[in-house]
């Protein structure tokens, strides 16, 4: 067994999984937690709570993040390169879950800071919307139409400049 | 029934199993619309209440008119920037629009002038900001387009135009060139003017912009001073890109020689990737550059990434000619790396210290100068030191200007903070000792006051860009006592234009900034002019002459009381807060 300090974060279930500095060093959150508790590095193991992630989700973004460890991302500010990045095929693999496990992935990976996990996440969602109509997205995201019928035909006008036709 | 939740005291609970896309907090259906296209936008408009604010805020904040072949031409340009429209009628619909909220219109396409003119007169625009009439792209579009139009759309957008806005027919005509690059239009063969279409109303011009090659520029230049008087010009705005990946400019036109009788009152440089020294040195010796007493002048490089240092090059090769400036006005247009910051502020301070016996005004915007962390590590504490004493921000050499009357620097902050591996530090100089405890008395209150502590440093950060976004893009003629011009950054109307159309209620396409409100806007800019007092008052120690200091969009004004003088801080938002 490694000397190593491990950081175990806990889950809010009180899951506990330790890992390597670097791996949880993939969310800004623990990364800066760490920085602050621990100016001159960890001495022994080292726990953070997360309590908005369950067990079963964390353990899902801690393997996205042992994955990509090595990883260099596009500079977190260049928001064009972030946009036209495509998700990598081990990303859209990883994201092939139910809704549910998506939506929470993708709130884990915005409460733990993990800037390029929810980029994956939410241009996974975008994907799901591409190329719909409005009532195949009603569909997809079980999505009730609460417009009168004066209010969609008024909002459908209201945006035809910019069909793109 | 165990739902999982913490009972961590500090952060909110909320309900951790998702059944529903709806059930995503706000801000991240905001992420997940920026990787949808105009198309996708469309249709989840329409897909319920919940989602058409949020599409529409997208959809309606840049608009740009443009004909299809253009798209086809730039597609990589417009995308996700602008909502592209293409027919008027649908966006203008005859109905009872009354109001229309958007930020930005650009128009590319001439043809829709005649008939957006009628709906500028009838529609109010609110929370436009930029207004940018391109579409002139060819003399034929000139002659079908009279002042009077021009005249009637510049008096009705008029309320809401920023710099972008022409000031008059002229300008809007040679300017429609500049901004031709923008869509990736080619230079040599789009950029030719056709002055005999401006002939008609000859001798108006006070203002001309021109944007062309090197020796195009030079040709135009002679062909505007026969054209209109050389005495007429009295400003000129001269845009010098030179994309040298695209071609390159080899032969200055030999017949155009320096004109005596050029009398420059103004004059307007924008360089990127700047060319051979000679061409440069031919272009400032036709303009008299000596001369010139007002000049504003924004330099960058394309290339700097790749460790290009020919923006110095220009600034230490080429404008040592001017030494009787009155007014400047300094820009950086690129973001230089740190091992080059050396070069760059030696280079452009030595504008400043070319001229420091007649500065009378400076306007300073280091286009928030970038310091990535990882550089950081690379240099030197003692370097670093260098960067950030006086130096750094020409504070030095400012200090020198005796006459200097008037300062703006728009992101003295900022850059300042850049060298600081958080803004704590920097707020905490005066604010806290080494225990992290708040000691001046001042700055307490303000903290104390602030109603989200753990938020209050971030705050700054997020306030600071937007106070200092109005002070960016000012010129020469710019009045500072009109510049507290400080608010919440974003704000947006809340009027609702149709009862059936409740999604056009105004919009930003920035981030949310809801929490922000204006109490704690007002602490924090509080807070920036407390910490930047120290500095001011040192200047005015320094200057004798000095009346008006704008530091990040704070406004600062010397006063005289019995004999001593002190700087204030002027900013409503500042007194309405004390």
């Amino acid at each position: 067994m490694s000397d190593t300090p491990k950081v175990i974060i806990v889950s809010s279930d009180n899951g506990k999984f330790p890992v390597e500095q670097k791996v949880a060093e993939k969310s800004v959150l623990i990364k800066k937690m760490i920085e602050d508790l621990a100016p001159n590095g960890l001495e022994e193991d080292f726990e953070i709570p997360t309590p908005n992630v369950r067990s079963n989700v964390l353990k899902a973004v801690l393997e996205w993040c042992e994955h990509h460890k090595d990883t260099e991302f596009p500079d977190e500010d260049d928001d064009d390169t972030r946009k036209i990045t495509p998700v990598d095929d081990w990303d859209k693999n990883f994201l092939q879950v139910d809704q549910e496990m998506l939506y929470e992935i993708i709130l884990a990976a915005n409460y733990l800071n993990i800037r390029p996990l929810l980029d994956a996440g939410c241009k996974v969602v975008a994907e799901m919307i591409r190329g719909k109509s409005p009532e195949e997205i009603r569909k997809t995201f079980n999505i009730v139409n609460d417009f009168s019928p004066e209010e969609e035909a008024a909002i459908k006008r209201e945006n035809e400049w910019a069909e793109d036709r | 029934m165990d739902n999982g939740y913490s009972d961590a005291p500090c952060l909110k609970r909320r309900k951790l199993s998702l059944a529903d896309f709806q059930d995503l907090p706000r801000h991240l259906y905001q992420h997940v619309v920026k990787f949808l296209p105009q198309q996708d936008l469309v249709a989840l408009a329409q897909v319920s209440l919940h989602f058409n604010p949020l599409c529409n805020k997208r959809l309606y904040s840049r608009i740009l008119f443009t004909p299809r072949e253009c798209i086809l031409l730039s597609a990589t340009l417009v995308y996700d920037y602008w909502t592209i429209a293409r027919s008027l009628d649908l966006l203008f619909p005859d109905n009872h629009l009354s109001a229309f909220y958007t930020r930005e219109i650009t128009i590319a396409d001439g043809s829709v002038y005649d008939s957006i003119i009628p709906w500028f007169n009838a529609i109010s625009f609110v929370n436009l900001q930029k207004f940018v009439p391109l579409g002139i792209q060819n003399p034929e579009c000139l002659a079908g387009f009279e002042t009077k139009q021009f005249e009637t759309l510049s008096t009705v957008v008029s309320p809401f135009q920023s710099t972008t806005f022409p000031q008059t027919f002229k300008e809007m005509i040679v300017s429609a060139h500049v901004n031709n690059w923008l869509y990736d239009y080619n230079i040599t063969e789009n950029a030719e003017l056709d002055l005999k279409a401006m002939t008609s109303n000859k001798g108006v011009v006070s203002s001309l912009k021109v944007f062309s090659s090197m020796k195009c520029g030079l040709r135009y230049l002679d062909e505007l001073s026969q054209l209109f008087g050389k005495s007429a010009i009295q400003k000129i705005d001269l845009k010098i890109f030179s994309l040298s990946h695209v071609h390159r400019y080899d032969n200055i036109d030999p017949e155009v020689e320096p004109d005596p009788m050029l009398r420059l009152e103004v004059l307007s440089m924008l360089v990127t990737a700047p060319m051979p020294r000679l061409e440069y040195s031919l272009v400032l010796e036709f303009l008299q550059v000596g001369k010139v007493q007002n000049l504003e002048l924004e330099v960058g490089c394309m290339d700097r990434s790749s460790g290009c240092l020919c923006s110095e090059e220009f600034l230490a090769n080429c404008c040592g000619g001017f030494r009787t400036l009155k007014k400047l006005v300094l820009t950086r247009g690129d973001y230089p790396i740190l091992r080059e910051l050396h070069e760059w502020h030696d280079s452009f301070g030595g504008l400043i210290t070319a001229n420091l016996g007649t500065l009378e005004y400076l306007y300073v915007n280091f286009n928030n100068i970038v310091l990535p962390v990882h550089e950081m590590a690379q240099v030197s504490l003692e370097s670093i030191e260098r960067l950030r004493n006086s130096s750094l921000l020409f504070m030095g050499s400012i200090m020198q200007c005796k006459i200097l009357e008037e300062l703006v620097i728009t992101d003295f902050v900022e850059s300042y903070l850049c060298f600081h591996s958080n803004i704590k530090e920097y707020f905490t100089q005066r604010a806290k000792d080494p225990q992290g405890l708040i000691q001046c008395p001042e700055c307490q209150r303000v903290f104390d006051e602030f109603p989200d502590k753990d938020r209050f440093f971030e705050a700054i950060l997020e306030v600071l860009p937007g106070i200092q976004s109005r002070t960016m893009d000012l010129g020469i003629d710019t009045c500072l006592s009109k510049l507290d011009i400080l608010r919440l950054p974003y704000t947006v109307g809340r009027e609702k234009i149709d009862p059936l159309s409740p999604s056009l209620g105004g919009y930003s396409d920035e981030e949310e900034t809801e929490e922000m409100t204006d109490k704690m806007f007002a602490s924090i800019v509080n807070l920036i002019a407390h910490c930047l007092m120290p500095t001011v008052e040192t200047l005015l120690e320094a200057l004798p002459k000095l009346r008006t200091v704008s530091l990040d969009g704070i406004l600062f004004e010397s006063r005289n009381s019995r004999g001593i003088r002190s700087m204030v801080c002027v900013s409503e938002v500042y007194q309405g807060h004390t």
